[in-house]
């Protein structure tokens, strides 16, 4: 037992180097023996703007959708999709991710831009973070609509936009 | 050691909560320092994690040479072994002509160029550390670096790091990770939450016979007995546990079965179970309109990645985080376009369905149907299903033009014979977005601040068309089609906001950036609102992604108004003397906007 925590005081000292050295402004697929650090951006509590909370573990593109559909762990941020919204399935062409969502997600919305602003790119952004992803193309039990709230054009797959991660 | 190393990782953890929490805005809320000097940082970002700060920085602090163009977004900065030169945009960079890629590609904020920090200090060989508790960050120069930066600005020596590093005092944090509690949070993938106060490393592994898995917790401290918890749902028997031997916790989840499983960690210290979902029978059929239809039964509906393949062509479903009950299978169809399902565990934590097929097929729908999930697959490719459904879609009439009776206009009016198209936003079954205290609805204050404003237009000499004048339903198609059709000097859709929470609050005039002339219409309009009505100001957006104005043909603008998920707010919205005091605010925009630019 006395090598095992050997082993683990080594782990975490490594753990600690890679974290001072790299802290948290690496990209998220800094692997340090199974832990990564990874984002997910959900509403601010403030106002329209996205924040990104922190994960710890992998970020595969199944986790990024996973912690979307269940919102923030923070009390003071709100969530991106509206109540009640699935994650059906998605799928990878490229760097193109297309994932199909249930109906909730236009039916539930509580509409005005910006509040669908921050539902889109919460939802853009938090998938973009993977560095081989660039579009997402958003469906509604399979079918491209215009709009989830009347303004905001997703018909087409859309890019990722930092201008909404800023503060006021 | 190791008791250290875990504190200093929690440490370290919390700092790099504290700095994501606090610099997603642009003030950031920690300090700067570059050796022993301190930056006076005017603003900083975090990209996709990386931090950026403004390339001003490198030139005033570390003695480099920076230049910018801000007409072609190209920069250069000279440092004395290394020349980088970048684009804005673009993360790459050639470092002495050889590219590299940076975390994050350089951006634009303020009229400052910012560029990721981390990128440059490990080229340059410097090292960045913290101070989590004061939550600092300092930059802790090589000699080489302190001397040039000193010979670069005459200002004396530069020392090496902030005196007093580098022993952070870590006295007041736990000495130990103790564990709380162990609290069963349910749900589909029966969730366990195990209250770790620390940062602690685990260790965990499934056991056969009984089915189990376990946690194991080194160096983590119990805060009393941990009582065994009776569960008995679709996965978990019971979870206990107890001290493993001296330097470990152990606990024990007897399940139902063997399960793949995943832990994750929470950033204050605390770690998160789930078990997988759970798959049993799989079927097939087509339903009363031939509509191909996958079956299965699980606990829950599990999300599923979806590959299309090629010779032989196959589709393949991956469900994610889901376990496979009773084992692998192939069901024969012989259907027209699906030979055989082949049904299989992938991976741990992949179950995986093949639908082998003698032509394309997609899914488009779950639906739980009887305690079972049905998945609707649509015979053809993506493309195919789009196009069906643009074809289902009602025919896109002529969008309805009212046009204004022709009328006496006095020349001298300042919107003489102007051609404006008002856009009252949603309307009819489209309700737009609900207040929060009254329950009004956007619909119904957009349409007489629209209907007021036209009144005034028309007053003003202009020539006024509605996309509707009435509670009635207008597709997003018909809008700007309208003032295509009328060829319109201006179109102005107004609207009101809706945010999560009550404090949002104001005006904001959204703009396609793509023409100049749409963010003078934007910019003045937003302007004479707030000036008269006197709200708050949240300015104007520039947007590339809303439907209404990026296919309007003249200069446009959206105007939200306010919000009506703020209480006072809805209540002024709601109130007919603010509704023509908000007209009367546009009106004055209008005008100014034909007088100054037309
Ligand atoms: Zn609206």
């Amino acid at each position: 037992m006395n090598r095992y925590k050997e082993w683990t005081a080594v782990i975490l000292l490594i753990l600690s180097v890679c974290f001072l050295l790299r802290l948290a402004f690496v990209r998220p697929e800094l692997p340090v023996f199974g832990t990564q650090l990874w984002v997910v951006y959900f509403g601010s509590g403030e106002d329209s703007f996205l924040v990104p909370e922190l994960r710890f573990g992998t970020p595969s593109v199944a986790a990024r959708l996973q912690a979307l559909e269940r919102g923030p762990r923070l009390p003071n941020l709100n969530p991106v999709l509206p109540p009640g919204t699935k994650v059906i399935s998605y799928q990878i062409e490229g760097n193109l991710i297309v994932v199909n969502f249930s109906r909730q997600l236009t039916e539930n919305h509580p509409g005005g831009s910006a509040s669908e602003l921050i539902t889109v790119y919460g939802l853009v952004n938090t998938l973009t973070e993977d560095p081989s992803l660039d579009y997402v193309q958003i469906l509604v039990e399979g079918s491209r609509v215009t709009t989830i709230a009347g303004h905001v054009d997703v018909s087409q797959p859309l890019r990722r936009d930092e201008s909404l991660i800023e503060a006021r | 050691m190791g008791k250290k190393g875990l504190i200093f990782f929690f440490a370290v953890s919390v700092l790099a909560i504290a700095l994501f929490s606090a610099s997603s805005g642009c003030e950031a809320s920690f300090r700067f320092y570059i050796g022993d000097r301190e930056v006076d940082l005017a603003a900083s970002l975090v990209v996709n994690g990386n931090i950026l700060i403004p390339i001003s920085v490198f030139e005033q602090y570390m003695g480099a040479e920076a230049e910018v163009s801000l007409d072609s977004g190209e920069l250069k900065l000279v440092f004395p072994m290394y020349t980088i030169t970048g684009q804005i945009g673009t993360s790459k960079v050639l470092v002495n002509g050889e590219e590299q890629i940076m975390g994050a590609a350089p951006q634009l904020r303020h009229g400052e160029i910012m560029v990721p920090l981390r990128f440059i200090v490990d080229l340059l060989g410097l090292r960045l550390n913290t101070d989590t508790r004061q939550a600092i960050l300092y930059v802790i120069l090589t000699e080489e670096m302190a001397d040039w930066i000193a010979s670069r600005d005459q200002s004396g020596s530069v020392g090496l790091q902030l005196p007093g590093f580098p022993e952070p005092d870590f006295s007041e944090l736990p000495d130990t990770p103790v564990l709380k509690e162990i609290v069963f949070m349910g749900g589909p993938r029966s969730r366990v939450f195990i209250d770790v106060q620390g940062f602690t490393a685990f260790h965990s592994f499934l056991l056969t016979n009984p089915d189990r898995m376990v946690i194991d917790l080194p160096g983590v401290e119990l805060d009393g007995p941990i009582p065994t918890q009776e569960i008995n749902d679709s996965i978990v028997k019971r979870i206990r546990g107890d001290r493993f031997d001296e330097q470990t916790i152990r606990i024990v989840f007897e399940l139902n079965r063997a399960t793949d499983y995943q832990i994750n960690r929470w950033p204050d210290g605390g770690l998160e179970v789930e078990f997988n979902y759970q798959m049993g029978s799989v079927g097939y059929y087509r339903d009363e309109e031939q509509t191909p239809r996958i079956w299965f039964e699980a606990n829950e509906q599990p999300m599923f990645r979806v590959q299309l393949l090629p010779s032989p062509m196959r589709l393949v479903l991956d469900f994610q985080y889901t376990t496979l009950l009773d084992g692998a299978r192939e069901i024969p169809v012989g259907d027209s376009t699906l030979r055989a399902i082949r049904v299989s565990q992938n991976s741990p934590s992949v179950t995986r369905i093949v639908l082998d097929l003698e032509g394309p097929m997609i899914p488009v729908q779950v639906e739980e149907i009887n305690g079972r999930y049905e998945i609707i697959l649509f015979e053809g490719t993506e493309e195919e299903y789009q196009a069906l459904l643009a074809q289902k879609a009602p025919e896109p009439e002529e969008p309805e033009v009212v046009l204004p009776v022709e009328r006496e206009i006095d020349d001298s009016l300042p919107l003489a014979h102007r051609m404006i198209v008002v856009d009252p936003g949603h309307g009819g079954s489209d309700p737009g977005t609900i207040g929060s205290v009254l329950g009004v609805f956007e619909k119904d204050v957009v349409l007489p601040i629209s209907l007021e404003l036209g009144r005034l237009l028309e007053e003003n000499g202009a020539v006024v068309v509605f996309t509707r004048s009435d509670d009635r339903y207008v597709s997003h198609f018909d809008r700007a089609p309208i003032a295509n059709a009328v060829n319109a000097e201006v179109l102005i859709s107004i609207h009101a906001n809706s945010y999560e929470g009550t404090a949002a609050k104001g005006v904001e005039t959204l703009y396609n950036p793509l023409y100049l002339e749409n963010f003078r219409f934007a910019e003045v309009i937003q302007r004479e609102l707030v000036n008269y009505i006197g709200a708050v100001n949240r300015g104007v957006r520039p947007r590339t992604d809303l439907h209404v104005l990026n296919n309007a043909n003249m200069p446009a603008a959206l105007v939200e108004v306010g919000f009506v998920s703020h209480p006072e707010e809805e209540a002024m919205l709601n109130d007919p003397d603010y509704q023509k005091r908000i007209a009367e605010g546009l009106l004055m925009g209008i005008i100014n906007f034909f007088r100054d630019y037309r």
